[in-house]
């Protein structure tokens, strides 16, 4: 017998013994064959790990349960349940639908208390089993009235059902109501990020919320504070950048949190707050008149310094990436490539490089920069195979010409590009910094931070305002040409957060 | 950070991994009930744990371990009941399943295909097994076979499926930069 043949018959074999695993009826001799079969054959561990994969993912992709497998049944349903020790024999011989979980094994105190913290934290119900792919619906835009939009990156009309992201409303009334049931109304002008059907983040502008018996633990986040509903009617106004938070509870109860101290306070009807990061102050509201004057009032921060925050969105900002070959496949609307590539007959071919510009004149001039830091959303491009990219090191360059437009920037007339490399032409640009994105991370944010891009900026705001930095990849990849593309959000992205400056402002 | 950060970075991080660590759990133990369970316990240690895990860092790898340390926990307290493995051949699974992550999950992204392309009757079959949790023997009522044929037709299946999946991964691979 030759060597495929034995391959042949040891496969079919293992594929046997995976079905009795599956089955459960592996006996005590076919475990010690599987066993010996495994650890001493690479081929058969491989074979059986796929088989055994490949079980679990029929499970995850046409399980109903795996859609509510997530953290928040689970734990909800242990504060519940009743303990059970009889745990379920194995296998397909007894339904899915019957198995009960086995509370007992574990050390209830502290379970229970995890539970209460993730409870009093509010954002259980929602947080699990979000399925790759499938984006979240966090709110539908129930009514507008009167509504102009700035440099959204979500629908504006009428009935559109929003993911997770940015609105800028800038004029009008528009109402929101959160796939938890709560009702937010925008009055503009807002600035506001979804962030999933339990939570938002209010960066500046008014807005009511309705927060119905289910939705009780409803969170909104301000730069100051967060404030946590228990079943309510509110209103919350944050000041222009970062200002202070002004809360008044029209009905119910709302637990406000000082973001940086931690400390909690309760407001209950007829409470105000007024927070920021220096002061955390309860009031009584004497009518409801007064409440919408002192809301508006009071929109000025009285702490020193604020953060401030430019997309490429913002004023003359833009954002594109340059590709050393023209193609019309491997390429995105909405989002900015990354790769280092060299492949021997196609030269660069594959490889990309990110360009983004800040417009810095919002910024009032004769303030001083005190902090930066630049921030980077990052999704899956569906290209490439990460297997082949190690974890892989970012390189930003500050470019001193600000003179290009998305639709006419190329390799070969970006600014400071070099042509026939992987990096920046040092002549015309520095270097300010580098970071990493770990092998197999599509998701989360990275940036750059440090007296680099500080000064940078600093020099730049006192100049024509406008920054253009280069972004690229400078760890290659394993195989040629067939390595993961990097992929930041675009500002033209409709759910993720567009490149973004964070510039700390003094007095 | 706070503790409402801290909670909203857990959650969004474990929504973001939940399927491969699911399946990573579920590889190991091949039974859904004993995934569920270690994956419950699994998740409240990291949960308890998660000042320690640095963020920024790979979060996948992270609760994989954790998950793993549950695994071996969860086989010493059954090994009364039950066939158990030995330690070495359960740490040999778990090193393949962590340096095949790339290839498994091309895998997954293939399977689909491959179940779209079996005969109406053994989709019937997959989404009666895998889908409504039916047990072979109500399989084999539903379907007017017997429990005996419709064990031998799963196994044929899930057989057909792997091969479909390795055709497919290999011909991508080919292709080189994946569209």
């Amino acid at each position: 017998m030759n060597q495929d043949e034995s391959w042949q018959q040891l496969r079919n074999e293992v594929f046997d013994l995976c079905e009795k695993v599956i089955h459960g009826d592996l006996l005590e001799a076919d475990k010690d064959r599987l066993e010996s079969l495994v650890i001493e054959d690479k081929r058969a561990r491989k074979l059986y790990v796929e088989c055994m994969h490949q079980h679990a993912a029929l499970h995850w992709q046409r399980s109903a349960e795996a859609e509510i497998f997530s953290l928040s049944s689970e734990l909800k349903d242990a504060t519940a349940r009743e303990s059970d020790a009889d745990a379920e024999t194995l296998g397909e011989r007894s339904s899915v639908n019957e198995r009960k979980v086995v509370v007992g094994l574990w050390t209830w105190g502290k379970v229970a208390a995890a539970v209460a913290m993730l409870l009093a934290a509010g954002i259980l119900g929602w947080g699990g089993a979000v399925k790759e792919g499938a984006p979240v619906v966090v709110a539908t835009l129930v009514k507008t009235a009167n509504c102009s939009w700035q440099g959204g990156a979500l629908p504006t009309e009428e009935g559109a059902v929003l993911e997770a992201g940015r609105l800028r409303l800038q004029q009008g009334l528009a109402r929101l109501k959160f796939a938890s049931g709560v009702e937010l109304t925008l009055e503009a002008p807002v600035d506001i990020e979804l962030l999933s059907p339990m939570l938002c983040r209010l960066h500046s502008g008014t807005v009511v919320a309705k927060v119905p018996e289910q939705a009780q633990g409803f969170m909104i986040e301000t730069q100051s504070a967060t404030l946590v509903d228990h079943g309510t009617e509110f209103g919350v106004h944050v000041g222009q950048q970062g200002g202070a938070t002004n809360v008044v509870v029209f009905d119910g109860i709302v637990d406000v949190e000082q973001r940086n101290t931690g400390e909690v306070q309760r407001l209950t009807t007829g409470n105000g707050s007024k927070v920021s990061s220096q002061s955390f102050v309860i009031t009584e509201v004497v009518s409801p008149e007064l409440v919408e004057s002192r809301a508006v009032v009071a929109s000025v921060d009285s702490s020193g310094s604020e953060w401030v925050t430019i997309t490429t969105q913002d004023g003359g900002g833009e954002d594109a990436y340059v590709q050393a070959t023209e193609s019309d496949i491997h390429t995105s609307e909405t989002l900015l490539l990354v790769k280092n590539s060299e492949v021997f007959d196609k030269g660069l071919g594959y490889s990309r490089k990110v360009y983004l510009r800040f417009d810095l004149q919002s910024l009032a001039k004769g303030r001083d920069l005190l902090e930066a830091s630049l921030q980077l959303t990052i999704k899956k491009s569906h290209f490439g195979y990460a297997s082949f990219v190690p974890d892989a090191e970012f390189v930003v360059y500050a470019v001193s010409d600000d003179d290009w437009s998305r639709e006419s920037i190329t390799w070969q007339t970006a600014p400071a590009n070099n042509h026939t490399g992987g990096e920046a032409d040092l002549s015309q640009s520095v270097e300010l910094g580098t970071f990493v994105i770990p092998q197999g991370v599509y998701s989360g944010q990275v940036g750059l931070e440090g007296d680099a891009l500080l000064k940078f900026l600093q020099q730049e705001s006192k100049g024509d305002g406008m920054v253009t930095l280069l972004v690229v990849r400078r760890t290659g990849e394993i195989r040629k040409g067939s390595g993961l593309v990097h992929a930041f959000v675009s500002k033209r992205h409709p759910g993720g957060a567009a490149p973004t400056l964070k510039v700390k402002l003094a007095r | 950070m706070n503790p409402s950060q801290d909670t909203e970075s857990f959650i969004r991080l474990l929504s973001e991994h939940e399927r491969g660590l699911y399946l990573y759990v579920m590889a190991m133990t091949s039974h859904a009930a004993d995934a569920d369970d270690i994956l419950q316990e699994a998740k409240v240690v990291m949960w308890r744990h998660f000042g320690d895990f640095k963020l920024g860092t790979n979060f996948g790898a992270w609760s994989r371990k954790v998950a793993f340390y549950q695994v071996l926990a969860y086989r010493k307290r059954k090994q009364r009941d039950r066939l158990c493995f030995s330690d070495k051949f359960v740490e040999l699974v778990a090193e393949e399943l962590e340096d095949e992550e790339g290839h498994l999950e091309r895998r997954y992204q293939t399977l689909a295909s491959c179940v779209a392309k079996l005969n109406p009757e053994h989709q019937r079959i997959v989404n009666l097994r895998y889908e409504g949790g039916e047990s072979i023997d109500a399989i084999a009522e539903l379907v007017g076979r017997s429990s005996g044929a419709v064990y031998r037709v799963l196994s044929r299946i899930r057989k057909s499926l792997h091969e479909c999946v390795s055709h497919q991964v290999a011909e991508n691979l080919s292709d080189g930069e994946m569209v």
